[in-house]
C-alpha cells in the first residue's frame, strides 16, 4: 500500500493542477421541482490537471452538480474555483467573500467562462442547422468581448489554443456531410458529435463532458467512442468526464475523482485507483485494471502481436488497430483466473507471474484480488471464495495470473 | 353594411394585439421562467379576464378611465378629459380583456423550451439577451402565431367591455358587435344578419387557417403548445432508443435538477 501511495503522490506532484477549488451547495426544500425531500449537499474539493479526469460515483452523488458549478450554472454554489499557472493563482472564476481581506465575492457567469460543455442529451438547438449549431459560439462571440471588459476586474487568461478551426472540427468529428441537416434528422450519436464539435469550436479552456455516451445505444456509443478517443488524445486542455461506467473511466481517463454523497472520496491516477480494492471502482461488476505495455513484436505468423508487461510477454490479436510503441491495455477482473503454477495444458496464452497484494470480499461467494506484477503494476482478479480457500491465497503469495482477455485502449 | 364599424373593429383588434404582443412577451417570459408566490399572483391577475363577466371589467375600467379616475391625468396629456368613450379607452379595455389570450400561449411555448438549451447557449457564450433573442424567440414562434390570432379574434368578439366603456360613437367606439346589437334592437334584422354572418365566417376562416398552419387547437387556454416540430420528433427519437442508463440517469437527474427558479437572472 505504501509504495502505491508514494507512486500516486509522485504522479500528482509531477503534474501541476491547473484548476482547483471547492464547492458547497445545499438544496432540498428550496427546490420545488425536485420530488425528493431529502436535502442534497455538495461539499466537494477538486484539483484537476491537464489530460482527462473522470468524475466517477454512484447516481445522485453530485457529479453533474459539480460539473455544473464549474461551468457557472449553479450560481448558488458557495466556494471557489480558480485557474492556476506555475502554481500561482491567475484567474478566478468564483470566490466567496473574504471578510478578513475585505474582498468581494466573485462569480463569473457561465457565458463569460471559456468552457466547452457537452451534456448527456446533446442540447442542440432544434431550429438551427448543424452548421449553425456548431457556429453558434462564433455568432454570439462579437458581443462577448464587450461584456467581458465591463463585467469584472478579473483578468481572463488567454484561452489555450486548440488550433481547431471550423473545418478542422467538422473533419475530426465526421460532420462534413451533415452540415445542412437539422438536429432531428440526425441519429443520437451524430447529435452528440455535433454537440462536441460545437463545444470545441468555442475554443474552451476546459472541456466538460457530462456522460456524453449515456443516452446513446450501443451502436451509437461505439461510433462516437472512436471520435472521442482521437479527440481526447489531441486536446491539451483539461477535460472532465462524468461517468458512472467504470469501463468508460478506464478507457478515457488519466486521473479519477471519485465522489460519494456529494463529497470527494478520493482523487488520483486512474491506474492506481482502479485497483484500490476498497474503492467502488474495483467492487463494480466491470472492475478492470489498466496497464502500460510496450510493443515487442507486431503481428507474427500466428496473427498475434506481443506486448511486454511486467517483464513478461502477452499476446493480443493484432488487427485491433495500429499498435503504438507504448500501449495502454485493460484487463477486466472477471477475465483473470489464478493458478499456483504456470499451467501449460490450457488454452490461455497470457500468463503473468504476480504477487497477491490485497484481497477483499465482494459478496458471499466472490472475492477480488489485487495482484502486483514484477514491474509494480497492478492487476485485478475476480475469483470465487471457494477458489481462494482451495488455493489458500494469502497476502504476499506468488501466483500466476491467467488472462483470458486483453483490450487495447 | 356598416363599413365604418368594420374598419374600426379591425383597427382596434390590430392595435390592441400589437400592444399585447409587446407587453405580453416580457410578461410571459417572466411568468414562464419563475416560480413562487409573486408569479402565482400575477398569473392569476392575468387570467382573471377569462372568468370575470365583461361588465365587471368594464365597470372597473369605467371608474379608472373616468374624469375622476386615476388615468384622467394621463388622458389630459392626450388633450382629453377622459379615456372613457374614446378609441384609446377601447384599446386599454381590449388590452386588459384579451391579455390572457395572448400571454397564455406565449407562456406555454416559452415553458416548453427545454431549460438546458439556455444553459448550453450560456456555456457557448450567449448573453442573457442573446439567449432570449436567439433561442427563446425563434423556438416560441408557433406560440406567437397562436397568441396573435387569439388576441386578434378575441378583441373582434368583444362586446360587454365596449358597451360599458365605449358606448356607441360611430367611427370612434362603434365596433361591429355593438353595431349588430343596435341593429337587432332597432329590428334591422337584415343588416344584423349580414354583419353576423361576416363575423362568423371571418372567425371560422381565421381559426381554420391557424389550425391548419400550426395544427393547434385554438379552443381555449389549455393550448397544447409545442416548442417545434423538430423538438417533437427529437423526443420521439429519444423514446425509440431506450438505454439501460436511462433508469440511472432519471434518478440522478431528479436529484441533481438545478434550482431553476431565479437561476436565469443569477447567471447573468
Amino acid at each position: 500500500m505504501t509504495d502505491s501511495n508514494q507512486a500516486m503522490s509522485d504522479l500528482l506532484t509531477n503534474d501541476q493542477p491547473v484548476l482547483q477549488g471547492k464547492f458547497r451547495l445545499q438544496r432540498g426544500d428550496l427546490t420545488q421541482r425536485t420530488k425528493s425531500t431529502q436535502p442534497f449537499i455538495l461539499n466537494c474539493e477538486f484539483k484537476f490537471q491537464r489530460g482527462v479526469t473522470a468524475i466517477f460515483g454512484p447516481s445522485g452523488c453530485g457529479k453533474t452538480t459539480l460539473l455544473r458549478a464549474i461551468a457557472g450554472l449553479e450560481p448558488s454554489a458557495q466556494g471557489s474555483c480558480e485557474w492556476l499557472s506555475n502554481g500561482k493563482s491567475c484567474t478566478i472564476w468564483q470566490a466567496s467573500r473574504d471578510e478578513k481581506n475585505g474582498t468581494r465575492p466573485v462569480f463569473v457567469p457561465a457565458y463569460q467562462r471559456r468552457i466547452g460543455y457537452v451534456v448527456q442529451q446533446s442540447g442542440l438547438f432544434p431550429h438551427l442547422s448543424v452548421e449553425q449549431n456548431i457556429r453558434f459560439g462564433e455568432s454570439v462571440a462579437a458581443k462577448i468581448k464587450v461584456a467581458k471588459t465591463k463585467a469584472t476586474n478579473v483578468t481572463i487568461a488567454e484561452p489555450t489554443k486548440l488550433g481547431l478551426g471550423f473545418s478542422h472540427v467538422i473533419a475530426l468529428l465526421g460532420l462534413t456531410k451533415l452540415l445542412q441537416r437539422k438536429p432531428h434528422q440526425l441519429s443520437g450519436g451524430q447529435q452528440q458529435r455535433v454537440a462536441i464539435g460545437r463545444a470545441l469550436l468555442r475554443n474552451p479552456q476546459l472541456l466538460l463532458l457530462d456522460e456524453p455516451l449515456a443516452a446513446l445505444d450501443q451502436a451509437a456509443r461505439n461510433d462516437i467512442i472512436r471520435y472521442l478517443e482521437d479527440l481526447i488524445a489531441r486536446l491539451e486542455i483539461p477535460t472532465l468526464f462524468v461517468s458512472h461506467d467504470p469501463s468508460e473511466v478506464a478507457r478515457f481517463s488519466d486521473n479519477i475523482l471519485i465522489m460519494d454523497g456529494g463529497e470527494t472520496l478520493t482523487q488520483g491516477n486512474t491506474q492506481q485507483l482502479l485497483t484500490q480494492l476498497h474503492l467502488p471502482l474495483a467492487q463494480n461488476d466491470h472492475a478492470s485494471a489498466v496497464l502500460r505495455a510496450t510493443l515487442i513484436t507486431a503481428k507474427d505468423a500466428q496473427g498475434l502481436s506481443w506486448l511486454g508487461v511486467g517483464g513478461e510477454k502477452i499476446a493480443v490479436p493484432a488487427e485491433h488497430k495500429k499498435l503504438r510503441q507504448l500501449e495502454r491495455i485493460r484487463v477486466y477482473a472477471a477475465d483473470v483466473s489464478l493458478a499456483l503454477s504456470r499451467a501449460l495444458d490450457t488454452s490461455i496464452v497470457n500468463i503473468l507471474e504476480a504477487k497477491v497484494s490485497d484481497i477483499q470480499n465482494l459478496d458471499e461467494a466472490r472475492v477480488i484480488v489485487r495482484l502486483q506484477l514484477n514491474d509494480g503494476q497492478y492487476l485485478l482478479a475476480k475469483i470465487t471464495r471457494l477458489s481462494q480457500m482451495r488455493l489458500n491465497l494469502t497476502l504476499g503469495m506468488q501466483v500466476f495470473a491467467q488472462v483470458k482477455g486483453v483490450a487495447l485502449l | 353594411m356598416d363599413w365604418l364599424a368594420i374598419t374600426l373593429t379591425l383597427k382596434l383588434a390590430l392595435v390592441s394585439t400589437l400592444i399585447l404582443l409587446l407587453l405580453g412577451t416580457p410578461l410571459a417570459w417572466w411568468l414562464a421562467r419563475r416560480q413562487g408566490w409573486w408569479v402565482s399572483i400575477v398569473n392569476t391577475l392575468v387570467t382573471l379576464p377569462v372568468v370575470l363577466p365583461p361588465t365587471v371589467i368594464g365597470f372597473y375600467l369605467l371608474l379608472l378611465l373616468s374624469p375622476q379616475g386615476s388615468l384622467a391625468n394621463v388622458a389630459q396629456l392626450f388633450g382629453l378629459t377622459t379615456f372613457a368613450f374614446s378609441f384609446t379607452g377601447l384599446v386599454i379595455g381590449s388590452v386588459i380583456y384579451s391579455l390572457p389570450f395572448v400571454v397564455q400561449p406565449l407562456v406555454n411555448s416559452f415553458a416548453a423550451i427545454p431549460h438546458n438549451l439556455f444553459e448550453v447557449a450560456a456555456t457557448l457564450g450567449a448573453t442573457p439577451l442573446q439567449r432570449f433573442t436567439r433561442i427563446a424567440l425563434p423556438l416560441a414562434k408557433p406560440g406567437f402565431v397562436v397568441a396573435f390570432v387569439l388576441g386578434f379574434a378575441h378583441t373582434l368578439g368583444e362586446f360587454g367591455v365596449v358597451l360599458m366603456i365605449g358606448g356607441n360613437i360611430p367611427g370612434e367606439t362603434r365596433v361591429v358587435s355593438i353595431a349588430i346589437y343596435e341593429q337587432v334592437e332597432s329590428l334591422q334584422w337584415g343588416a344584423a344578419h349580414q354583419m353576423s354572418l361576416l363575423m362568423l365566417l371571418f372567425a371560422f376562416v381565421v381559426i381554420l387557417i391557424t389550425h391548419r398552419l400550426q395544427k393547434y387547437s385554438a379552443l381555449g387556454l389549455s393550448l397544447p403548445v409545442r416548442s417545434s416540430k423538430a423538438e417533437l420528433s427529437k423526443s420521439k427519437h429519444r423514446k425509440s432508443q431506450p438505454s439501460k442508463a436511462d433508469y440511472w440517469r432519471d434518478a440522478e437527474a431528479e436529484k441533481n435538477r438545478p434550482v431553476t427558479s431565479g437561476s436565469e437572472r443569477d447567471n447573468d
